[in-house]
């Protein structure tokens, strides 16, 4: 294990050992974050609060702990920042809304952020969400490879404390993509684990059938880390293969590739590319229910979007004036939405969770392969995803469109970097069976050590682009 | 009762302000639904799936081979 050269970019478990060696300490981890977030926060603006003062005496005390040999793992004084919509003990969640700036400080951990506190990591502070987590674009954050560019959405300032090597863990919390898509928008990874694996207590829910915790990471190697400690499980070896003979991976086009920038098009055919020259079968078929899932996944978003926002401001409408015009409209409309529309869609997903088991079974998949955005990053005064045809997209609908039927069916998904497209970051979705992460975190390790691409951080702020 | 007060009342039971039917964004929000509907399949037999017992776990998903390699 070499010694993080870089206190920003060393793996977890490379940073752990060089703890355990007293090459650094944990003190110097936090003022090394604290000094990052100094400097790059002006611009980047991913950041709500900042628990520095607490940070630094947690810090103390975990350097304590391992010069005593009281060991928790390798989380044990490795800062992660928060979402501000899940609860840290101390902090006000304020859920990026305005109707909520005088919240008081939460009185306790949401059990996803205490898992990760008991596993010995230090809560450094709260991050940036879209208002009440429903959107894509993370204002104010800002885009670590183009500032003028949204991070995306809605975890966008856990996905650039991590990019930007501030944090190597944040906790984001992903209803049609919220994890996935600012991973892919900043270059990170994600992982959306297994519907209803990880407690939502503490958690301000968005659309609580489809609502899912789960960390942001800059290696899936580090990703595991987290991962097993926010299921509470006890710290375990990452997963490893050394290629992917045997491993069957389901590449639909259709739906999936059908509507893509020509540069993500092209960054995304050679990640599936080097899927198969490092031993894995790519079968190309299509998942005939993935427009039916994205539809029934935005019919129950946008229902029960409505149901908790509404409650958040207290079911007063003049109040529900604070939040951001769509968000009001989306709330107002939705409280509209027959009956009928959002029991076809439960009725729906239902059907579509056996076709997509129905599909992995008949063509023996281990995974299904697809690009987790049709673009990369819009600009922030300019939230539109423009096509060569001249067509444009709102960012919302499609950053969500291939990310949302994987919400539908509740599976498990890894997102991943996988290139460049105009000089900003790519990503792919790995989606497995529920429950099935170790194989999954297995296929995208492999693929990673051979692709490379989470080796790439972007320029801080005030440095000059590569 | 007429058909525009129905939608009044309508509006009243969801506690949302009546002008809020005539915004044209709630117009385009409820044209996006209706895509979503369309593509939903209502009335699709396939949807007839939805009915049967189904563990969403997939239990009975082992491959008809066995797994791959772990």
């Amino acid at each position: 294990v070499s010694v993080p050269t870089d206190l920003g970019h060393g793996t977890i478990l490379a940073t752990a050992a060089a703890l355990r060696s007293r090459q650094v300490r944990a003190i110097d981890l936090v003022q090394a974050a604290l000094d990052r977030i100094e400097r790059m926060d002006p611009v980047l603006r991913s950041w709500v609060v900042v628990d520095g003062e607490r940070a630094l005496a947690a810090a103390r005390d975990a350097d304590r702990d391992l010069a005593t040999g009281s060991d928790r793992g390798p989380l044990q004084g490795i800062p992660v920042a928060v979402k501000d919509i899940i609860d840290a003990a101390g902090l006000p969640t304020r859920c990026g809304s305005s109707v909520l700036r005088d919240a008081g400080p939460a009185a306790r951990d949401a059990p996803v952020v205490a898992r990760l506190r008991a596993a010995g990591a230090i809560v450094l502070g709260k991050t940036v969400t879209q208002e009440f987590a429903a959107g894509v674009l993370s204002p104010p954050a800002r885009n670590p490879w183009d500032p003028a560019r949204t991070p995306g959405g809605s975890s966008g300032g856990s996905a650039v404390a991590v990019a930007t090597g501030t944090v190597r863990l944040a906790l984001g919390t992903d209803t049609g993509g919220s994890i996935r898509i600012p991973a892919a928008a900043v270059g990170v990874c994600g992982y959306k684990p297994t519907f209803g694996s990880l407690p939502l207590a503490g958690i301000a829910p968005l659309a609580p059938s489809l609502d899912t915790a789960g960390p942001l990471a800059a290696s899936v190697a580090d990703l595991w880390v987290g991962w097993r400690a926010l299921a509470g499980l006890p710290p375990a070896p990452a997963p490893a293969r050394d290629d992917l003979r045997g491993v069957r991976i389901g590449a639909p086009r259709g739906f999936f590739r059908g509507r893509l920038q020509p540069g993500v098009a092209d960054a995304f055919a050679g990640a599936a590319a080097l899927f198969a020259e490092i031993g894995a079968d790519l079968v190309e078929a299509d998942w005939a229910d993935a427009a039916r899932a994205r539809a029934a996944a935005y019919v129950i978003n946008r229902a029960e979007t409505a149901e908790t926002v509404w409650r958040a401001v207290g079911g007063d409408a003049p109040r529900l004036d604070a939040v951001n015009a769509d968000l009001r409209t989306r709330v107002l409309a939705g409280r509209l939405v027959p009956a009928v529309a959002v029991t076809e869609a439960r009725r729906a997903r239902r059907a579509i969770r056996r076709s997509i088991a129905d599909h992995y079974r008949a063509h023996r998949l281990d995974a299904v392969l697809v690009p987790t955005l049709p673009a990369v990053a819009v600009p922030a005064d300019d939230p539109v995803v423009r096509f060569p045809d001249g067509a444009a997209e709102n960012a919302g609908v499609a950053f969500t469109r291939l990310t949302m039927p994987f919400n539908a069916t509740g599976q498990p998904v890894l997102a991943l970097p996988c290139g460049f497209a105009d000089g900003l970051p790519v990503g792919l979705q790995l989606a497995g069976r529920p429950g099935d992460d170790e194989r999954l975190f297995a296929v995208a390790a492999a693929w990673e050590a051979a692709a490379g691409w989470h080796h790439c951080h972007p320029p801080l702020p005030h440095e000059s682009a590569p | 009762v007429t058909a525009v007060p129905a939608v009044a009342l309508l509006a009243g039971i969801a506690g949302v302000p009546a002008e809020v039917l005539e915004d044209h964004e709630v117009g385009a929000y409820f044209a996006d639904l209706a895509d979503a509907m369309n593509q939903l399949g209502a009335g699709d037999p396939a949807l007839d799936a939805a009915d049967e017992p189904f563990d969403p776990a997939w239990p009975e998903d082992a491959p008809a081979e066995g797994p791959s390699q772990p």
